[in-house]
């Protein structure tokens, strides 16, 4: 059963340049107890999707254009505020990218992990106490009951992840959206990290979507891949087929473009030209101008996202025969 | 043996602190050569002195000990005069390519300069021709000359970045995770330009990065490093296919793989890199690694050669 289900959402934001539709008619959905990777790179709408899901999106220039976000049948956009509180930081929690910034300097870790566990779960102080120290131990904090009444600053990078992981589990969350949870973290670290999440996921049966530009973080962590490209899905398939035989030019490319451990080329094949301005999308198929395959058939209409055999999605022309 | 172009003998860079007697190590006692015509990659996780070692060869900052030799020329004590002469002959091609160039120039402001210093008796057409020939071979167009950095993508700036660092011909470059802050397919577009201006300009590259993938394709030689030390350094097929030093083989099997499903031979680490001003004793890898003894806890291993001429600074015993 779905979790979460994303309709044709559409964030647009207006500022002078025009508008920027960020997120053009995004449609997924995520299965409880799975984790879906959204991948792409810069610009591609990815953060702002799970903002939107959120409802984090900046009101001052971003707009919800229309579609819907479904949690457990409920639909998040259309949620007075208030209502929307309850269930953020609860039942849908989100991690970030850089554990630096979304921690709070001048408190210690516990009292920022006790903070919402007495806010949304009406514990009293002591009790929020106790709970958090369970949370650092969750997440593999050794010594928490030390640890807990440290500042961010002493802590190291992977530890301040753990910390934003136990404060994102202090709700019972059975939605985790984590965002770029180990793009600033090293390599050896960056391993501990998903395996943390991998074991976390399994211990409490959350559902988890991790947003990345590394196709190497989906390929460890992920059921289900939606690749992202100027606001759109341009490809939606289980890790496993996508990594064996990608379809959309841009998934391929995108693979290509990584060199293989395993593997020696002389020379990288890449994706030529950069992704288009939001404000200034192609009126066909948004990456026919970087394709080598565009023909200008291409060029003439947005394409839909095709259903292809098993359920894997495809938006391109060349798919459809 | 290709002839030596750097040659770094027991480098140390210690950073004071408010404790007198603790300073960061930030490279502590490293020994190496880069040959002419290679590419010599440097890996290794924040804080393990690959950058301060970058900055170091090229005299930017003052050793605390030890010297670097550039084509058998000493910079470690040249006058600033002396060694301005020599920076046209060495460069360094920054990380976030936003940071380093100057927001208030244009790009033929920010390439004409080098020639401005190192060459004042240039007049303003030749200096453009220059620019030009330079924008060129970066792949920008000429009508970008005109631009200032912000006016770019994050690629096309490190174009400019790049297009400085070989505006006097240098034959060495210093490459200090030139790629990090870009797209992947972006990342591939400037990688590959990089290998097309080594092959160009007869270059030698150091390339330091985090990203082990863009290491094992980029370079000939690779150093890995960990706080402040050097632990292993050989051919790139023998790093790669040998995994001698247990800090490499955990640090390789972490590489997220896209081909195989197969993540069970994984090495995870536990705990988290000790602080270079507290650092263990011994070995520095000791308290991480699973096949730690007792000699490693007291004794720091020193970098052995191995048959196949791999060094590598581990107490296991390995042929």
């Amino acid at each position: 059963m779905s979790l979460l289900e994303v309709k044709d959402l559409k964030t647009y934001f207006y500022t002078d340049a025009g508008c920027g539709k960020a997120v053009d008619g995004v449609t997924f959905s995520v299965d409880k107890g799975k984790v879906l990777g959204i991948v792409g790179e810069s610009g591609c709408g990815k953060s702002v999707t799970s903002l939107s899901i959120m409802r984090l999106v900046d009101l001052t220039t971003g707009k919800y254009e229309g579609g819907s976000i479904l949690f457990d049948g409920q639909d998040i956009l259309k949620l007075p505020e208030k209502e929307m509180r309850k269930l953020r930081g609860n039942k849908i929690s989100m991690i970030f990218q850089e554990p630096m910034t979304s921690l709070n300097p001048v408190f210690t870790i516990g009292y920022q992990i006790e903070e919402s566990l007495m806010l949304h779960k009406g514990l009293d102080k002591k009790a929020a106490r106790a709970r958090a120290i369970e949370l650092l131990e969750m997440v593999g904090i050794p010594e928490a009951g030390k640890r807990v009444d440290e500042y961010p600053h002493q802590l190291s990078g992977g530890m301040r992840q753990r910390v934003m992981i136990a404060m994102a589990l202090a709700g019972d969350p059975e939605l985790l959206i984590a965002d770029e949870p180990t793009t600033a973290l090293d390599v050896t670290i960056q391993a501990q990290i998903l395996e943390l999440l991998k074991e976390l996921k399994e211990k409490l049966g959350m559902s988890i979507i991790i947003i990345t530009h590394d196709l190497g973080v989906i390929a460890e962590m992920a059921d289900e891949v939606a690749v992202m490209y100027a606001g759109e899905i341009v490809e939606k398939a289980t890790t496993r087929e996508l990594f064996d035989a990608p379809k959309h030019p841009y998934t391929i490319g995108l693979m290509n473009s990584i060199p293989d451990v395993n593997e020696e080329v002389d020379r990288l094949r890449t994706l030529e030209g950069l992704v288009p301005s939001l404000y200034d999308m192609p009126s066909g198929c948004r990456f026919a101008p970087r394709c080598q395959f565009a023909c200008p058939e291409c060029e003439k209409e947005r394409i839909p996202l095709k259903e292809l055999e098993g359920g894997r999605q495809v938006r391109c022309r060349r798919c459809e025969q | 043996m290709s002839e030596v172009m750097i040659d770094v003998q027991n480098l140390k860079k210690y950073f004071p602190t408010s404790n007198k007697e603790k300073p960061v190590k930030a490279v502590d006692d490293i020994t190496f050569q880069i040959f002419k015509g290679e590419t010599l990659g440097v890996v290794g996780e924040s804080g393990c002195g690959k950058s301060t070692t970058g900055r170091l060869v090229l005299n930017l900052i003052e050793p605390t000990e030890g010297t670097v030799s550039f084509k058998g020329q000493e910079l470690t004590h040249l006058k600033r005069k002396a060694m301005r002469a020599m920076r046209g002959e060495m460069q360094i091609i920054f990380q976030d390519p936003y940071a380093s160039l100057d927001p208030r120039k244009t790009v033929f402001q920010i390439l004409a300069e080098p020639y401005q210093i190192h060459h004042p008796e240039m007049g303003r057409d030749e200096i453009y021709a220059n620019v030009t020939r330079l924008i060129d071979c970066v792949g920008l167009r000429p009508e970008h000359i005109y631009r200032y950095p912000h006016e770019f993508s994050g690629g096309q700036r490190q174009r400019v970045g790049i297009a400085r660092a070989i505006a006097l011909n240098p034959e060495f470059v210093v490459c200090d995770e030139p790629v990090s802050a870009l797209d992947v397919s972006i990342q591939a577009q400037v990688i590959n330009l990089m290998q097309d201006i080594k092959k160009e300009f007869n270059l030698t590259y150091m390339f330091i990065s985090h990203d082990l993938r863009i290491i094992k394709h980029f370079c000939d030689r690779v150093m890995v490093m960990y706080l402040g030390n050097i632990v292993e350094m050989g051919t790139k097929k023998a790093i790669y296919e040998k995994r001698r030093h247990p800090y490499t083989k955990a640090l390789l099997s972490a590489i997220p793989n896209i081909k195989s499903e197969d993540h069970s031979k994984r090495i995870l680490l536990t705990g988290d890199i000790p602080s270079p001003v507290n650092p263990p004793s011994g070995c520095p890898f000791h308290p991480r690694c699973s096949y730690c003894m007792d000699i490693c806890k007291k004794e720091k291993p020193c970098l052995r050669t191995m048959a196949d001429g791999t060094q590598v600074a581990c107490h296991l015993e390995m042929d």
